[in-house]
């Protein structure tokens, strides 16, 4: 149990997805959801309600 | 001077049994079992780490049936047959003649993938070819740890059965690399899972952004091109198909577009993420020659077959990453390297290339949650 404690510790990263306004070029951060992938349009902007396309998406270490 | 006094004890001095126990006894042990024990502590390491690699094979056969039974919502057969799977080998074709192994080769290995899709959509029909893929890459991830348990549970037996030091202490140099690239293993199931780009997947991400809003076809097995117009050259992007888990067949797509479609190409650039050497830093980028693609060697083998017989120049642009990384959720610094190497790829294409020239350029690497 302890050993897999282990495993599961070393692995921990939060992913976040990046996206940018298609017509004001807003870039927002957020926690990935299922169903995102890179380049996929699909939110709405809250500055100009323009769509918004998923322009990156990746993990950062989580300090513990 | 210490020693010196110890052994005018022992040699010269008062044959105390405190001096002979001290001194003596351990001496002698050490003499006569010191190989036994080294040979003990080295196969308690290893039974430790054996254990830690088979919690690793569970967990993935876990995480696989769970993925498989939560598309059927029934775990009838499953069990079953993801053990099939985690047992499942490819004979790679006798080397003896090496002449042409490359065909043979490839042929085994689409042997291999139509059978496993195959089975795939016979366990999951519901799913979609995207989901279809993700299950294949979980899969291999799991067949992949299960191997690696049984052929080092099988030396680690050899060892103690045998009682050969040579082969424990092999095994026991070896397994930290064993050990890192499993946890590595078990990272990417993750990202399989829940469909995000892994570290491999950079050079994709790079040329499906040169993609986005193109028209797109189908030039391969998994495998699309757009074309573009860039400073009065014409460019030849192309990237396995996403944002399923494919690596698409950029070798065969290069023989299309060259041979087949008979285009003169001035240049090829390819983007890959390479592994990095320790003490380098996580998204490096470097720049090189030559075909830059991992694999089997098929695809590589291709590339630099129809470069070479038509004299076109090949540029590698390398993401430097750990093996852990490359099979890992894409990390920050290696997803931030994109704009970097859009500029590289934009200054080879001015300084090498002229106006009305043709550059293919190609992506490669794993696509999984990576569109175009």
């Amino acid at each position: 149990m302890s050993l897999m404690s282990n495993l599961k510790g070393r692995q921990k990263s939060k992913v976040y997805t990046i996206e940018e306004c298609l017509s004001c070029g807003q870039k927002t951060k957020r926690a990935f959801q299922s169903g995102d992938f890179v380049y996929k349009v699909g939110g709405e902007c809250t500055k100009c309600k323009g769509k918004m396309k998923i322009a990156m998406i990746y993990g950062e270490k989580v300090e513990e | 001077m210490v020693s010196f006094e110890l052994l005018q004890i022992g040699l010269l001095g008062d044959q105390s049994w405190l001096s002979l126990l001290i001194f003596w006894v351990p001496f002698i042990i050490l003499i006569l079992y010191g190989q036994r024990i080294q040979m003990w502590t080295a196969l308690s390491q290893i039974s430790r780490d054996l254990n830690k690699l088979k919690l690793m094979r569970e967990k993935s056969r876990k995480e696989a049936i769970d993925f498989v039974v939560n598309f059927n919502k029934t775990q009838e057969n499953v069990t079953e047959k993801i053990d099939q799977f985690l047992d499942y080998f490819t004979l790679l074709p006798v080397d003896l003649d090496p002449a042409g192994i490359i065909k043979k080769i490839e042929h085994i290995m689409n042997v291999r993938d139509d059978r496993v899709r195959a089975e795939i959509k016979r366990l999951i029909p519901s799913a979609s070819d995207i989901q279809a893929s993700n299950v294949e890459n979980i899969l291999e991830v799991a067949t992949s740890l299960n191997l690696v348990y049984k052929v080092v549970r099988h030396y680690y037996l050899l060892g103690k059965k045998t009682m050969s030091l040579y082969y424990v202490v092999q095994l026991q140099m070896a397994l930290p690399i064993i050990l890192q690239e499993a946890e590595a293993l078990m990272g990417a199931i993750d990202s399989f899972k829940l469909s995000q780009p892994i570290g491999d997947g950079i050079g994709a991400m790079v040329v499906g952004k040169m993609m986005a809003d193109k028209e797109k076809k189908v030039i391969a097995k998994d495998t699309v091109m757009s074309e573009i117009e860039y400073k009065g050259r014409n460019l030849y992007l192309i990237k396995a198909e996403g944002p399923g888990g494919n690596v698409g067949q950029p070798g065969n797509a290069m023989i299309r577009l060259i041979e087949e479609m008979g285009t003169k190409v001035d240049a090829i650039i390819m983007i890959d993420a390479a592994l990095k050497l320790e003490g380098e830093k996580t998204g490096e980028v470097a720049e090189g020659v030559g075909a830059i693609i991992g694999g089997i060697g098929v695809d590589r083998f291709k590339i630099e077959e129809v470069a070479s017989k038509h004299n076109i120049p090949l540029y590698a642009i390398a993401v430097k990453q750990s093996i852990i990384e490359a099979i890992s959720v894409m990390k920050k610094e290696i997803a931030e390297t994109m704009d970097r190497v859009t500029g590289i790829i934009n200054r080879i294409i001015e300084e090498k290339t002229k106006e009305g020239d043709r550059v293919a350029i190609v992506g490669v690497g794993n696509t999984v949650g990576i569109s175009q």
